[in-house]
């Protein structure tokens, strides 16, 4: 979301209007657009009819909870770029931009992006935050990330790690 | 996941939902301004 936030202009530039969905009931995505500042609208699915109808819902986690993913619609309502993401929970913006620049010049030009493995591994940050969760919340649902981390430390270590968040 | 996601080339389905101003959302509406819509589905903060 922050790096959306932080690409936001460019976004407006490629005549795009962005919005972002969650199952989060509505206080809870006004105190997150709040608290990020965030340009674009959040949207609620709280019944979550909008993820069943793009067969997006992930039934193992938290009771049912979008699978990452993003669509880009043009004005005739088709779909012209998207990208499944998994359980990744970001994804690299660059790829996606350099696709809104090309629609700019060939409003015909569609995309289906490839899954970027490396973005499946949760970085510390995510970590810190899956951590806050449980210790704040309970929530056991994400323990399967913990077991990454060392995977994460040795990347770090190795230096090959772009931060991304 | 998900064998009927819709594909690229494909009418995106037409949905309504709230903002999280608690305004009403129908997407067939924000593309009537002529801009394209990047439309992210997102985890949420559970």
């Amino acid at each position: 979301m922050a790096e959306i936030e932080r690409n936001y202009d460019a976004y407006r530039k490629f005549n795009t209007r962005v919005f972002a969905l969650s199952v989060d009931p509505v206080k809870q995505s006004r105190n997150l657009a709040e608290k990020m500042k965030l340009s674009f609208e959040l949207l609620c699915d709280e019944d979550k009819h909008v993820i069943d109808l793009f067969d997006l819902r992930n039934p193992f986690e938290h009771d049912g909870i979008a699978y990452p993913a993003t669509f880009i619609i043009n004005a005739e309502g088709k779909i012209c770029y998207r990208s499944l993401d998994g359980t990744a929970s970001r994804v690299n913006l660059t790829e996606e931009l350099k696709f809104l620049e090309r629609l700019h010049d060939d409003a015909e030009y569609k995309m289906d992006a490839v899954p970027n493995k490396t973005w499946i591994i949760p970085s510390l940050k995510d970590m810190w935050r899956m951590s806050s969760n449980l210790i704040l919340k309970g929530n056991f649902a994400d323990w399967k990330h913990f077991l990454l981390l060392p995977v994460e430390v040795f990347k770090m270590i190795r230096g090959g790690r772009r931060e991304i968040l | 996941m998900t064998e009927n996601v819709p594909d690229i080339g494909e009418n995106a389905p037409d949905f309504e939902t709230v903002t999280s101003d608690g305004k009403p959302f129908v997407l067939s509406e924000a593309l009537k301004s002529g801009h394209y819509v990047k439309l992210v589905f997102y985890r949420g903060h559970w």
